[in-house]
């Protein structure tokens, strides 16, 4: 069982760089408004649906307008945070919040070293830590649901999950062994919405990171795993094709909130008011 | 095919949640250190080390409508865990399961346990509902508390606890049922995950925790 743990994890958890840099993000200034763009929200038919019934027609999500990211939060970025936060910093953040990989890659609490660079995103903090992060920036972590509503955007399709080429596109950055320095951030190509990396850099932690629980189908883990779960029915997975999501929900629901992964990293959202005047307005 | 692929997938994830959850190795290193050591004075120092749940400093309202805050319990063994008050079927064998395991403690046992659960639906679980469920259930209210806080800190305290959930559109919310147990300084020192686990391992942990002399 570990074993093949092991290998999922290696074909599906150490992404790859997209090694596009034609349309690379100059180096981005400023507060957490330049970073971000203005997403109109929307109706999203997620992967793993929310019926109690999994014989029912799936109803769409309906997301009211946010603001997100264009990028992943730098360790540059997140160094500034731990100056500002000595809570935060590492060998100060409660074990509660944090297990022992935060930010075990840093040379020390303040400061990176000769291996880590301000400009690739960070990894190794926990789900405790990227809100607190979110938070100190007036933001919080998107929602599963908004996270994968502007990924599900490629650079020509709005909602590109059902096509076949980008769906090759993402399995292929999951089978690729993970390089042995993480990228910059804002080296691939943006998205129609103008965010980058959402793909092929690193996963990304979001506020309801556990809430996917894959069960309720005859083929499922059955027995005991069963009477930890309420509801009457569980949830039964939408499109079933679409295997590159699944396995993003299926990743998100084994992470635990204090785990910190080499390749886990965090972008903030916010809310946003139903238009953004002087925002850069980018939807459909 | 693929949906086998899927399956096999899942079942990895399943099985690395299960085998190596971090909050669990180490609430059993932590435990052993307790088991070793023994003296009050170890437990005082695990509370020191950051692992305490009344760092979460967030409010509650409990079902005679009182601000609580979970840190008002330090002192005391506490049971935590999450529900919702309208679940058909694994709320109310967790509820029985928690009686279930306080009938088993002697009078004098039972009096130093507390009973904390925190509602994963606090737009439909007012405060009268959660007083309405308290009586139905005919618990000791002395020593239970059904409280409600606002959605984020639902999330966190869930986070904590190792407990997830998702609502669906009607209403309902698959969750986990772990009940945990926290010693006298607010620490997570034994979890039953599943309601279809035996309460006697969550009942020796008690007794162990009370044949410690209390901190003051």
């Amino acid at each position: 069982m570990r074993g093949s743990w092991l290998t999922v994890y290696a074909a599906g958890c150490l992404l790859a760089q997209s090694a596009l840099a034609d349309t690379a993000l100059s180096q981005s200034e400023g507060g957490y408004e330049s970073h971000a763009v203005w997403i109109p929200g929307g109706r999203f038919r997620a992967v793993v649906g929310l019926s109690s019934d999994p014989k029912k027609q799936e109803k769409d999500a309906v997301l009211k307008p946010f603001q997100m990211d264009r990028l992943p939060v730098t360790n540059a970025d997140y160094l500034s945070f731990v100056k500002e936060n000595p809570r935060w910093q590492k060998g100060n953040a409660p074990k509660l919040f944090v297990d022992e990989q935060y930010l075990a890659h840093w040379e020390g609490s303040l400061s990176l070293g000769a291996n880590v660079e301000g400009e690739q995103p960070v990894t190794q903090v926990s789900w405790f830590a990227a809100r607190a992060y979110c938070k100190s920036k007036g933001g919080r972590l998107p929602m599963e649901n908004e996270w994968e509503f502007v990924a599900a955007a490629s650079d020509a399709k709005w909602d590109a999950r059902q096509d076949p080429s980008w769906r090759k596109q993402i399995l292929d950055w999951y089978a690729k062994p993970n390089p042995a320095k993480l990228p910059k951030v804002g080296q691939s190509h943006a998205n129609l919405y103008q965010v980058f990396d959402l793909h092929g850099l690193v996963w990304e932690w979001v506020e309801d990171f556990g809430s996917t629980m894959m069960g309720g189908d005859s083929r499922d883990t059955g027995g005991s795993d069963r009477m930890l779960f309420c509801g009457a029915a569980a949830v039964g997975a939408g499109q079933k094709n679409d295997y590159a999501s699944f396995m993003r929900y299926a990743f998100r629901s084994s992470l635990k909130a204090r785990y910190g992964g080499r390749n886990l990293g965090f972008r903030c959202a916010k809310d946003a008011p139903l238009n953004m005047d002087g925002a850069a307005k980018i939807g459909r | 095919m693929r949906w086998l692929l899927l399956c096999a997938l899942t079942l990895c994830f399943c099985q690395k949640q299960k085998t190596e959850d971090p909050a669990v190795a180490k609430v059993a290193e932590h435990a052993a250190v307790l088991d070793v050591k023994g003296g009050p004075g170890e437990a005082k120092k695990a509370a020191l080390g950051g692992e305490s749940l009344y760092q979460l400093q967030f409010a509650l309202t409990d079902q005679d409508g009182k601000t609580v805050t979970l840190d008002s319990l330090r002192g005391q063994l506490v049971i935590v865990s999450m529900f919702y008050a309208h679940c058909p079927n694994a709320c109310p064998m967790l509820f029985h399961k928690t009686k279930t395991l306080e009938q088993k403690l002697s009078d004098a046992e039972r009096k130093q346990v507390r009973v904390f659960l925190v509602s994963l639906a606090p737009d439909v679980d007012t405060d009268s509902v959660l007083k309405g469920l308290a009586k139905k259930l005919e618990v000791d209210e002395t020593r239970w508390r059904f409280a409600r806080t606002d959605e984020k800190n639902v999330r966190e305290l869930a986070a904590v606890l190792g407990i997830n959930y998702r609502k669906l559109d009607d209403g309902n919310y698959n969750h986990s049922s772990v009940l945990t147990l926290l010693d006298r300084s607010g620490v997570a020192v034994a979890k039953m995950e599943g309601l279809a686990e035996p309460v006697e391992p969550l009942l020796e942990r008690i007794r162990t925790e009370l044949a410690r002399p209390s901190q003051k």
